[in-house]
């Protein structure tokens, strides 16, 4: 049986000081995995993309059909034998599932390699088929993983829905 | 010029740009809150520095970039590029310029991010172990 070991758990909504909390508090439960250089950093990276999205995207929704919805955004990262899993949650509008779907789909569908490709050519003329600077967190994440990022969404009410996200890192 | 110096934070860069020496370096780690915000005057600086230069200022000597970072967000990357094309455009204008793109040791990540950048920008950088 695969254990799964919770490694750290945030429940609520971000001011940016709190992303520096919560890189101290993980950077502190990991330290005793004695994790190779290149794991640890990619952990922070996806750490810090993750949180940063969830900020910036909280800035973008303070809309009281979201914020006085019951579930806040969260942020856990979990620890099996062979892999970190790192999980966010936070609500969207529904009307803008299919972007973000369609978004994730494109990174899901290319090599390392082609991702590399697209980020590039991001930085270097910020030409991408989405709005937003989300874009280049996901595409940062998929780039860390080298697996595909595990996502789906809850319908919460007729506006409003739940965007789950998974990451996995692997220790190998 | 008047040197540019924005001392570092837990989360932004210290800035150094020193137009005496003719030294330039970013070092810390970079994931401020607004990237354009925190880059602006770094990006003015170097706009101003290169006009002046255009305008038939001594070119000679090397003009060295030095990058000291240990993490920098995906909103960085597009103004640490930004930082680096206008030192093409100090190429294009005859200046010699190196790029040092420190590292440490077994941080694969950070030595693929410099070798990335340098693909993009097609300057050769000198990767150095700190």
């Amino acid at each position: 049986m695969n254990q799964k070991e919770v490694v750290i758990n945030f429940c609520g909504y971000l001011k940016y000081e709190t992303i520096g909390d919560i890189l101290s508090d993980l950077k502190e439960q990991i330290s005793k995995y004695n994790l190779k250089v290149v794991i640890h950093k990619k952990i922070v990276t996806v750490t810090i993309e993750s949180l940063e999205n969830m900020y910036k995207y909280y800035l973008n929704v303070k809309d009281p059909r979201i914020s006085n919805n019951s579930r806040p955004p969260i942020f856990m990262v979990e620890k099996t034998e062979n892999e970190f899993l790192i999980h966010t949650g936070n609500t969207l509008f529904k009307k803008d599932v299919p972007v973000l779907v369609e978004r994730l789909e494109i990174i899901n569908n290319r090599t390392k390699d082609e991702l590399k490709e697209l980020y590039k050519n991001i930085i270097t003329d910020g030409q991408f088929s989405m709005k937003g600077g989300a874009g280049l967190g996901f595409i940062e994440m998929a780039k860390m993983s080298g697996h595909k990022l595990d996502f789906y969404f809850e319908e919460l009410d007729d506006d409003v829905s739940y965007f789950n996200l998974a990451v996995k890192i692997t220790l190998n | 010029m008047k040197q540019l110096i924005i001392p570092k934070t837990d989360f932004a860069p210290r800035i150094n740009f020193d137009s005496t020496n003719k030294t330039f370096e970013v070092t810390g780690v970079s994931r401020p809150e607004n990237a354009m915000q925190f880059f602006e005057p770094a990006l003015n600086w170097l706009e101003a520095y290169i006009d002046e230069l255009s305008k038939g200022s001594n070119v000679e000597g090397t003009y060295i970039l030095t990058f000291r970072l240990t993490y920098f967000n995906s909103a960085s990357a597009r103004f640490i590029f930004r930082i680096l094309e206008y030192f093409k455009r100090l190429q294009l204008l005859g200046c010699q310029i190196q790029i040092d793109w420190y590292y440490d040791k077994g941080d694969d990540i950070i030595i693929e991010d410099g070798e990335d950048l340098s693909k993009a920008i097609d300057i050769p950088f000198n990767f150095v172990q700190k």
